[in-house]
């Protein structure tokens, strides 16, 4: 085929869209009403994916050392030397137990492969914090300041796969030093079962839905093609090759698939971006930060652009392919 | 031009439709094939534009063998025929310029030929005015010399005609033999396939009577315009 046919070709496929229009209109509403189902539902799927994963990062896992004078105690206990207490040491040295807590800091960052981040909180820091929480009565621990400050070290841990933090978690409480380890083990297995659960029906719901577009798309370009398969005829009766016949369909599919992309495109961008605004205008504070957690459009518009162009151009063309092959042979 | 030897055709319903047909048409003729409806006509034409292949026998037009053509050389062989059929088949979605510059875009015609070209040939079919219209702008008769320029244009040694006249008024019918008539005395090949006794006996020529799918008269018969 040379470049003048090619040329010819080209803009009688784009011609058609107009001298068929009724039939483009309905190809066009039902590629992007697919489109538009599909687009949503992976939204959906995605924010609930990204709203657990905000609520496990929010979980965290606190590991308790022993006070100092108890894992003296502890070790006196034991039959073993015990070590020298901060307040004996003289000024200028590191004490042992400082010592000890980078020590164990470096074990509970390499316990296992688990471990995203490892925060160390004085008892200092404990208490302030616990001053803070308690808010106007917090001044009633300011006599526990300095040596009679009874919180212990602690960590914090955060854990990247929160479906094994049962596991982390005695791994941690095996550490030397360590007393106790803190974690919301009823609300990980919920989230990871939320998890699970979006996981499975979301994506069940978008791979059906892909399965129905499709086979909707390929009605439709079918009943494009039956409507005009007298054209097709007297084109192979005047001796047109099937490349020639097939190449104006394959660039009306294209056509078909890029208006309806980006139609669909439009549509899911104004519609998520109002229902966004509409819920961070009026819900209460609680679904507020629920919603915080919320992807912004500008996040996923470059996935789900390529994600529509790609698939409904795909459609497109390989509808006209299939669709045109069997009013072809005569 | 087109050779059938002991040609039989039986369609997939095991309705036998042609029974051992011998022809030949040389170049330059001008052959009439008569026959009423069922007789096998229609038949004969799928054989010969390659829509359909002989259940025995050879078919050969313009050099082609059509039991053996690959599927690939089947557009190359239309080319190189002219087929005007009884229901015009024009494009709808074209102007009487593009179905006619149809043809000849199959070929990679350049468009500066293209441009030439046609003008002339619907110059030729009195139909230098309608151009730009759509098929069902115009008449009938009109449709039809659009798809006789479309067969015409690629200027093809064979010319099939398939009830030409059989979508139009009497008096635009003999109009339209006129014109194969005088297609056919510029050299080219013409086959006519009609049901219309009067035609023929009008326009007289080489007749080939079918019935029931065989050939049961064929020879030529002087018209009554005959010197006219």
């Amino acid at each position: 085929m040379k470049g003048n046919s090619f040329k010819y070709l080209l803009k009688q496929g784009v011609k058609s869209l107009w001298s068929n229009r009724m039939m483009t209109l309905a190809s066009v509403g039902v590629l992007t009403a697919c489109l538009l189902i599909v687009g949503f539902a992976v939204l959906l799927t995605e924010n609930i994916n990204n709203m657990v994963k905000y609520m496990e990062d929010q979980n965290e896992v606190v590991a308790f050392m022993y006070t100092e004078a108890d894992y003296h105690d502890k070790m006196e206990a034991e039959g073993q030397t015990p070590f020298t207490l901060s307040s004996e040491t003289p000024e200028g040295e590191t004490s042992w137990w400082s010592e000890f807590i980078e020590e164990t800091q470096q074990k509970i960052e390499t316990v296992d492969d688990n471990i995203q981040e490892v925060t160390f909180v004085s008892k200092e820091e404990g208490l302030q914090q616990q001053k803070e929480q308690w808010g106007e009565k917090g001044s009633l621990l300011d006599d526990y300041q300095g040596e009679e400050n009874p919180l212990p070290d602690s960590f914090v841990v955060k854990i990247k796969d929160l479906s094994r933090l049962s596991q982390t978690k005695s791994s941690l409480e095996q550490i030397e030093g360590i007393e106790s380890v803190r974690a919301a083990d009823s609300v990980a297995n919920t989230l990871t079962d939320i998890k699970r659960l979006v996981n499975i029906v979301g994506w069940s719901i978008v791979a059906a839905l892909v399965i129905v577009s499709l086979v909707i798309i390929t009605n439709t370009i079918r009943a494009t093609i039956f409507s005009r398969r007298k054209e097709l005829n007297i084109m192979k009766y005047v001796g047109a090759t099937n490349s020639f016949i097939r190449l104006p369909f394959i660039v009306e599919g294209i056509c078909l698939g890029l208006i309806s992309a980006v139609i669909a495109y439009l549509c899911i961008w104004l519609g998520y971006s109002y229902v966004l605004g509409t819920f961070l205008d009026q819900a209460s504070s609680w679904l507020q930060s629920a919603f915080a957690s919320i992807i912004p459009f500008q996040n996923v518009a470059l996935d789900l652009g390529a994600f529509f162009l790609i698939s409904s151009v795909a459609i497109g063309v390989l509808g006209s392919i299939v669709s045109i092959r069997n009013h072809i042979r005569v | 031009m087109i050779d059938l030897v002991d040609v039989s055709f039986t369609y997939d319903n095991q309705t036998p439709a042609l029974d051992n047909i011998n022809l030949h048409v040389d170049k330059g003729e001008f052959a009439f094939i008569v026959g009423s409806s069922g007789a096998g006509k229609s038949s004969i034409i799928k054989l010969l534009l390659r829509e359909k292949v002989a259940t025995s026998g050879t078919v050969t037009v313009n050099g082609y063998n059509l039991n053996e053509i690959k599927a690939k050389k089947i557009p190359e062989f239309r080319r190189t025929l002219g087929v005007v059929f009884q229901d015009f088949r024009l494009i709808p979605t074209l102007n009487v310029f593009d179905n006619v510059a149809f043809s000849l875009r199959v070929t990679d015609a350049s468009n500066r030929y293209i441009r030439s070209r046609v003008p002339y040939i619907l110059n030729l079919m009195g139909l230098a005015d309608k151009a730009k219209r759509f098929p069902h702008e115009i008449s009938g008769g009109e449709q039809q010399r659009v798809a006789l320029a479309r067969a015409l244009v690629n200027d093809p040694p064979l010319i099939i005609a398939d009830e030409p006249t059989g979508n139009v008024d009497p008096e635009l019918s003999y109009e339209i033999v006129d014109l194969l008539k005088g297609i056919n005395e510029c050299g080219t090949t013409i086959l006519m396939v009609t049901h219309e006794h009067d035609i023929v006996r009008h326009f007289g020529g080489r007749t080939i009577s079918i019935e029931h799918g065989k050939v049961v008269f064929d020879e030529f018969i002087g018209g009554r315009n005959e010197g006219k």
